[in-house]
């Protein structure tokens, strides 16, 4: 596991607040695809894109890691949590949060998380009432702004209920399992209970609202709820987390540090500039330096048991990687890193323009395996 | 040149014969295998193997029959040119039309039923189109359009030949059977020469059948050409969204109806995305839809019937066909199998997709790498023969192949183990024979044996899925007139298939659930199976005519599924009655009936089936009345009404997987309004209008929600005009209620929409978001649908072949109609994806 300094830096302002142009971000490969599409289709109209994933412009959870994403039954299981606030205060200083967990659901019909939802609203519910909290189960703390953007900087430990396979029938086919899930939330304010309601069948809403200084709900972009599931199987199965050792821009390390940061030139277009061009005309990108940003992942993509393809062979995990940053445009947020076939793809490499505003800025790599493992690397850059 | 010397002589012979409609108590010179949807005279008719529907004798056999009825009399005479061509080549011979008259009299319709060649088919048809008739008149003396055989004689006669000319004996001489003089009126006279022929019009076995002519087929704006792309039109079918090419017919599932060549089940009927058919519009003789109430002769369905019936072959010499377009290309040859005297033709037929070349380079652009363009095939051969009289039997050979792989190097935020290889094939082929004779005492015997191939494959990631089936698929039907009012239908069939399925993929959610989290995550299920499934059914069905206005078919069906031993019984009933046998004429029409269909093999077998679990279930209803309006209009209203139960749908379980259970029911009810204008010389069109609902409750105490696919208001309007000097022109409009969607991101022009409401979790073990959904599943229905096509079509005439042009522009003002509904990463904004822009195809086609 790897994990960034500390450090509060000096950012440059939060994303959130300059003026976010919808437009879509442009780039070479993007472009090739709408210039092919108009010379067909001459008369197809341009689709608005959204903000890409990649970008941090509001508060994010960006990875979820537990220590052991294959559990066996009675052991304790740490969970970890990288937050950062993209939008920030006034002074475009990351905000305090409330960070919550609330561990205990395990093996719900059809391992369906929502048929959860009732049970923790239940006991959101008897937390606000006053009743005290499950020890093991239920965790609240409050993040500083020192935290964040720091890699697995929030903690949370789960024991493995010694039944949770044995407790289900074995299935007529497959692995016999069990699984738990693990809710969580972080709130740019105060956290409370919210009543149970199911605006779409069978799925309530989620029974916790984050509220503001003056009490009025809150909406996603300072609250984050989720959850996370863990399997434990009744082979006790494991899966390691793939690391991420480090990112790499233009082919040099990423300082892990703010003072170490490493240095690039402004790209001297706005974001709404970033946007404006629209199908087949021209993109103001071109004249800002394209970097090569690739996140470091060795290749260590697992055989799954009892998993072949149609011809027999053997598959692997996937493992993807994605990239986050609190300025500047990555041309694509995921790079596959290891196909289920092929195996290792060394070329995982994105494209980043710098933002416009000169400042320090964080750049992220979570890489993922399919089997719920997962590592965070924080690097960070001086835009001069 | 002898040619030049000759004289010209033909011989013509009306030998004719007379097609007729005649009223249901009438009927009774068919041959038992007749059909025809409404009371109707406008075309020839076939029988379900394409087969002209003709009495097995001449004359007084058919008196009865025609009595009562007026022949139509030719009341002009016109000379077909004897082509120098056929005569330096010596030929003579019959050249026989089935000619098509108006209540005017009028030739509307000629085509060569058999023909020499050399130009004189073409020279006789010319000839046919002037040909004037006093009109086929019922007893009441009202004109009705009937079909009659015409039979143009050219006769080469051995003439003194001039000193000198001694290598040329033969020359044209100008004749006719009764004489040299035109014979038009005197072969009218002469009944013994007539050949009748009954094209009447014995109602359906079903409440409703809606046949599709070949000229619709072919010329229906926005579809190509393509005929089956051209069952949306009709009343009663629901427009599948985007480039799903599915038959969404009065409110039933897409896999709810079954579709048929020439009476054999295929498996799928579109090509990729339903840019086409597998069977192509040329060697179709007609499209038979069935919305509901359908025969007995159909079961393992609980929505409709398509049955496309490949055509006859030409018997009258050696025929082809090209057609180049943007989509693909294709060619068609066909004509007699040498040797056997005109009694076997033979058809051979393909065609390739050009969709790689275009649709490969935008998907590499796209960032995907091409490993194999999207491209399709298709072929057919078809040996069609009639051995002896009575006997017909038919080889037909057929399949489709559609093959894609992709490299998929960027993930979607929100499936991110959805990347890597994608591949997918599809592929059938199919061996038919069929064997229909005519047995003594009015009955007949139809038989068909089919043996097919099919196969799946598709992979993407970790994940595939492969099927190989073979099966086999055998009817036979028995059908014998019991007495003047009474018919029986009596047959077997035999759907057997072995099957292995190889899989590994994620349970598959009920319909509409919301994610649970990405797909590409979730708990995968894997298996091999080899099977061995049996589902044979025997069914009977009546006809029967207590009076000459009432026809009631009354019929039963049973059918055995072998792998969960079910046995499922399925009463029916059909009525017509004509309440006004006179022009215009009133018919009302009625149908009930039980209607079971096995579930799919994956619900029924590991790693997500149960065998505990049985048939789907229908009850079908319909009450509707058809009405004259003109000679040329017609329009009918149906009412229709299924009741859905036992219906197989997904639960969770205990262990973590899905179970099915036969736990979910529905209903769809509606009304369908069709204003047909029939085909005349000119014009052809309709406008249909269907409103449905359809809802569907996954258990016995959940709550009733809609169909994706329920579309209230469905508005077709088409019509074809041919101009002139080759010149045809066409539109079709269409309006169509938007396609169901659950919102997860509500609608931010809604006064209720809440802009901070949390319509999403994060998804830690992948990083992705789960969406919550905003409304009650599929509430939120998309905008209407509106698009207007065109068609321009110009064809030349040429002494031994015709060229043909055509532009197809669909979506004709660019409608940017919304399909569905696309999210951001973390579902706090939305916006509505739309489908096809304009497409405008070109194509060129020539034919000889």
């Amino acid at each position: 596991m790897t994990t960034g300094s500390p450090t509060t830096p000096t950012r440059a302002p939060h994303r959130g607040l300059r003026q976010r142009s919808a437009a879509p971000h442009r780039f070479p490969l993007r472009r090739a695809l709408l210039v092919s599409c108009a010379s067909f289709l001459s008369l197809l109209s341009c689709a608005t894109e959204f903000e890409p994933a990649s970008d941090v412009a509001g508060l994010r959870i960006l990875a979820i890691t537990a220590d052991r994403s294959y559990a066996r039954a009675g052991e304790d299981v740490a969970f970890a949590m990288t937050v950062t606030d993209g939008l920030g205060d006034d002074n475009g200083d990351p905000r305090a949060l409330q960070i919550m967990w609330l561990g205990g659901c395990f093996d719900p019909p059809g391992d369906l998380y929502f048929l959860c939802v009732e049970e923790l609203a239940t006991r959101f519910q008897g937390l606000g009432a006053g009743m005290p909290p499950d020890p093991g189960l239920l965790s609240s703390s409050h993040a500083s702004p020192a935290e964040d953007g720091v890699p697995d900087a929030h903690k949370f430990t789960l024991r493995i209920p010694d039944d949770i396979v044995t407790r289900r029938p074995a299935p007529a086919s497959g692995p016999h399992y069990g699984i738990a899930y693990v809710f969580f939330a972080a709130c740019a304010g105060t956290l409370a209970p919210a009543p149970l309601e199911t605006l779409g069948s069978d799925v309530p809403e989620f029974p916790l609202q984050c509220l503001d200084a003056d009490g009025n709900p809150q909406g996603p972009e300072s609250f984050v709820p989720g959850y996370t599931q863990l399997y434990a199987f009744a082979d006790e199965r494991q899966n390691t987390n793939p690391p991420t050792e480090g990112i790499e821009l233009d082919g040099v390390p990423i300082a892990r540090t703010a003072e170490d940061a490493t240095v690039v030139l402004r790209c001297p277009i706005s974001d709404a500039e970033r946007g404006r061009a629209s199908c087949g005309s021209s993109t103001p990108t071109d004249v800002c330096v394209s970097h090569r940003v690739t996140a470091i992942v060795p290749d260590v993509a697992e055989f799954m048991p009892d998993a072949t393809d149609e011809s027999g062979q053997q598959l692997r995990e996937t493992i993807w990687v994605s990239y986050f940053g609190d300025g500047g445009d990555f041309e694509s947020g995921v790079k596959l890193v290891s196909d289920a076939r092929v195996g290792y793809l060394a070329d995982h490499t994105v494209d980043w323009l710098a933002p416009e505003e000169p400042g320090l800025y964080q750049l992220w790599a979570v890489t993922r395996d399919q089997r719920g493992g997962s590592s965070v690397v924080r690097g960070f850059v001086r835009v001069e | 040149m002898i040619a030049s010397e000759a004289r010209h002589a033909f011989a013509l012979s009306l030998a004719l014969a007379v097609g007729l409609a005649i009223g249901p108590s009438t009927a009774r010179a068919d041959n038992g295998s007749k059909r025809s949807d409404a009371p109707r005279e406008d075309t020839p008719r076939f029988d379900e193997k394409g087969r002209p529907i003709e009495a097995s004798a001449p004359g007084a056999a058919n008196a009865s029959a025609l009595e009562g009825i007026t022949l139509p009399e030719p009341q002009n005479h016109t000379q077909p040119a004897y082509t120098e061509a056929a005569q330096a080549a010596n030929v003579q011979g019959s050249v026989v039309l089935r000619v098509t008259i108006d209540e005017a009299g009028k030739v509307v319709l000629a085509k060569v039923e058999s023909g020499l060649g050399h130009g004189l088919d073409e020279s006789a048809l010319a000839a046919a189109r002037q040909l004037l008739f006093s009109p086929a008149r019922r007893h009441d003396g009202t004109p009705f359009r009937a079909t009659i055989r015409y039979r143009f004689e050219f006769t080469l006669e051995l003439r003194e030949v001039e000193p000198g000319l001694a290598n040329k004996p033969l020359a044209g001489t100008e004749g006719t059977s009764d004489g040299p003089a035109p014979l038009a009126k005197a072969s009218v006279a002469a009944p013994a020469a007539i050949d009748i022929f009954v094209t009447d019009e014995v109602p359906p076995r079903e409440v409703t059948r809606h046949s599709v002519e070949k000229r619709e087929l072919e010329r229906i704006p926005g579809t190509n050409g393509d005929a089956l792309r051209s069952l949306q039109s009709l009343p009663g079918v629901a427009r599948p969204p985007g480039l799903l090419g599915a038959l969404l017919v009065r409110g039933s599932g897409p896999t709810d109806t079954q579709t048929f060549v020439d009476g054999t089940f295929v498996p799928i009927i579109y090509h990729f995305g339903g840019l086409t058919s597998v069977i192509p519009t040329e060697l179709l003789e007609r499209l038979d839809f069935y919305p509901g109430n359908f025969s007995a002769r159909y079961g393992r369905a609980m929505g409709g019937i398509v049955d496309a019936g490949l055509r006859a072959p030409r018997a009258d010499g050696l025929h082809g066909m090209a057609q180049v377009d943007l989509i693909d290309t294709r060619a068609l040859l066909e004509g007699p199998v040498p040797e056997t005297g005109g009694d076997f033709t033979f058809a051979v037929a393909g065609r390739r997709s050009y969709v790689d070349a275009w649709l490969g380079p935008v998907l590499e652009a796209a960032g995907a790498g091409v490993t194999q363009a999207p491209v399709y095939y298709d072929y057919q051969l078809v040996i069609d023969g009639r051995p002896k009289r009575g006997h017909h039997m038919r080889t037909s050979f057929y399949g489709s192949d559609d093959r894609l792989e992709l490299l998929l190097n960027d993930p979607t935020p929100n499936e991110p183990a959805l990347s890597g290889d994608v591949g997918l094939s599809t592929s059938f082929q199919r061996l038919a024979f069929s064997y229909d004779l005519d047995l003594d005492g009015d009955a007949r015997l139809e038989s068909l044996v089919s043996l097919g191939r099919e196969r799946v494959e598709f992979s993407l990631s970790q994940f595939f899925f492969r099927a190989r089936v073979l099966s086999l698929f055998a009817r036979s039907e028995y059908q014998k007139r019991l007495s003047p009012s009474a018919k029986m239908n009596v047959g077997i069939d035999l759907f057997s298939t072995a099957f292995d399925v190889a899989l590994r993929l994620p349970a598959p959610p009920r319909p509409g659930q919301p994610p649970n989290q990405p797909f590409s995550t979730r708990t995968v299920e894997t298996t091999s199976e080899r099977r061995f499934a049996v589902l044979p059914a025997a069914y009977c069905e009546f006809e029967l005519t207590p009076t000459d206005r009432t026809r009631i078919v009354p019929g039963f069906r049973v059918d055995y599924f072998q792998l969960n031993d079910a046995l499922d019984v399925s009463p029916r009933l059909n009525a017509r009655y004509v309440v006004k046998n006179n022009f215009p004429r009133t018919t009302l029409k009625a149908g009930t009936g039980v209607f079971s269909q096995p579930p799919q093999f994956p619900e029924i077998l590991p790693p997500f089936g149960s065998r505990t679990i049985s048939s789907n279930r229908a009850f079908h209803y319909s009450l509707g009345a058809e009405q004259e309006l003109t000679a040329q209009l017609d329009v009918t209203l149906e009412g229709f009404a299924k009741q859905l139960d036992n219906l197989v749908v997904s639960h969770a379980s205990i262990d973590g997987r899905v179970a099915f259970a036969n736990d979910a029911s529905g209903y769809a009810v509606g009304g369908e309004l069709l204003l047909k204008y029939k085909p005349d010389a000119r014009f052809f069109g309709w406008v249909s209008y269907t409103l449905s609902r359809s809802a569907r409750a996954d258990g016995p105490d959940e709550p009733e929600h809609l169909v994706p696919w329920d579309q209230t208001h469905i508005l077709t309007a088409l019509g074809s005009y041919r101009i002139g000097a080759g010149w045809e022109v066409g539109a079709r409009v269409r309006l169509v209620s938007g396609s169901l969607v659950t919102p997860n991101v509500c609608d931010p022009t809604s006064d209720a929409c809440d802009p901070n409401r949390i319509g999403a979790l994060f998804h830690g073990a992948s990083g992705a978001y789960t969406p919550i959904p905003s409304a009650e599943i599929f509430t939120e229905r998309m905008p209407l649908f509106h698009e207007l096509d065109l068609r321009v079509d110009k064809s030349w005439q040429f002494k031994l072949w015709k060229l043909g042009a055509y532009l197809d522009i669909q979506n004709a003002y660019n409608q940017e109609n919304v399909e569905a509904i696309q999210y951001n990463f973390n579902f706090t904004k939305r916006q509505f994806l739309t489908g096809l822009p304009i497409i405008p195809s070109l194509g060129v086609r020539g034919e000889f």
